[in-house]
């Protein structure tokens, strides 16, 4: 059985995916490159596993599927400091309040696709 | 053939849906909660348990969320208020378009408060606004104080945590001080709620704070 939350995920980036490569009349995809945030919580084998079940038969079955992780970041709403954070590891590392807003680290994006046109 | 620039959001399509569900939901003044736990955790005992003491206070509806049966709906439904189930028919999460759907069942004039009860799991339900106002987990005792270190996400974009069958405390090696810090480093404004549905103790707070919550809305500053 495939895992469910990474599936949903898999199949939602591919309707973006099928849409563009539609608006560009590309007949066969090379490469997809997603941007998977740290915190956003997916794992990255479980979308790549996803990705080889439900691309079969799809103009994407022999693309590259390349994921980005990007790092968790985050503003201190205290001293404006940008600093790292992770799950349980949020305190400014410089006045050591509660981080204020989170910059980066939950991106689930399709960043970029790559095809050949027909 | 060069690249192709796309830059979507993955999760946009829930999340356009969430905002429309917010939307009609905010339109009606109705205030709506999203209940996470672990199967088995007693989310569906505390729903019920907070039915009987709302009656009269809150017109409550309820959205049931489950793979399979309508096994909770039914308890649900003995209560005499409105309830919808989704049945995602082996998918791990709600989503905002399962709720829209569901949304189209119910008497929206008639309802102050909607209760969603997700499906069962400490994982995915996190990564999926509904059109809720909050989130609330519950969390166990037998489940263990391990979870929140396990499960982080859950308790990170929960404005409420409800440490159930407290009842059962002195039998395991469940410690609240451990439990209390792990949550504490995971999201420090949380708000907690200690309950049994055996022995009723902490269901007055928690409904008393839901009313709280709902009146906040329907004064509009929510």
């Amino acid at each position: 059985m495939l895992p469910m939350h990474e599936t949903s995920i898999m199949c939602s980036a591919m309707d973006i995916i099928m849409d563009y490569a539609l608006k560009h009349n590309l007949a066969r995809i090379t490469k997809i490159t997603l941007h998977i945030g740290e915190m956003a919580g997916v794992v990255a084998e479980a979308l790549e596993f996803a990705f080889e079940s439900i691309s079969i038969g799809t103009i994407a079955e022999e693309a590259e599927l390349e994921l980005v992780r990007i790092k968790a970041t985050a503003e201190c709403g205290e001293c404006g400091g940008i600093y790292e954070v992770g799950h349980f590891n949020k305190l400014c590392p410089v006045c050591h309040t509660f981080m204020g807003r989170m910059l980066t680290g939950t991106e689930l994006t399709v960043q970029t696709i790559e095809g050949e046109s027909s | 053939m060069s690249e192709i620039k796309v830059v979507a959001n993955i999760l946009k399509v829930n999340e356009e849906v969430n905002a429309e569900n917010k939307k009609r939901l905010d339109a009606k003044g109705i205030f709506t909660v999203n209940l996470m736990s672990s199967p088995g955790s007693g989310k569906t005992s505390i729903l019920e348990q907070l039915i009987v003491k709302l009656k009269g206070r809150a017109r409550l509806a309820v959205i049931e969320g489950d793979l399979y049966t309508s096994k909770d709906a039914e308890r649900i439904g003995v209560h005499g208020i409105p309830v919808v189930q989704i049945n995602t028919g082996g998918g791990c999460h709600l989503d905002a378009r399962m709720v829209r759907n569901a949304m189209d069942h119910l008497e929206l004039d008639d309802i102050d408060v909607l209760v969603i009860e997700n499906v069962g799991n400490l994982v995915c339900p996190a990564g999926f606004d509904l059109g809720e106002d909050l989130k609330i987990t519950v969390l166990s005792i037998t489940e263990g104080n391990d979870k929140p270190q396990k499960y982080p996400r859950m308790f990170e974009k929960s404005k409420a945590v409800v440490l159930n069958k407290m009842d059962l405390l002195d039998f395991t090696n469940f410690s609240k001080q451990e439990f209390y810090k792990d949550v504490g480093s995971i999201n420090p404004d949380i708000r907690y709620f200690e309950t049994s549905c055996m022995n009723g103790q902490g269901i007055d707070e928690l409904c008393s704070w839901l009313l709280e919550q709902a009146a906040n809305k329907q004064a509009g500053s929510v």
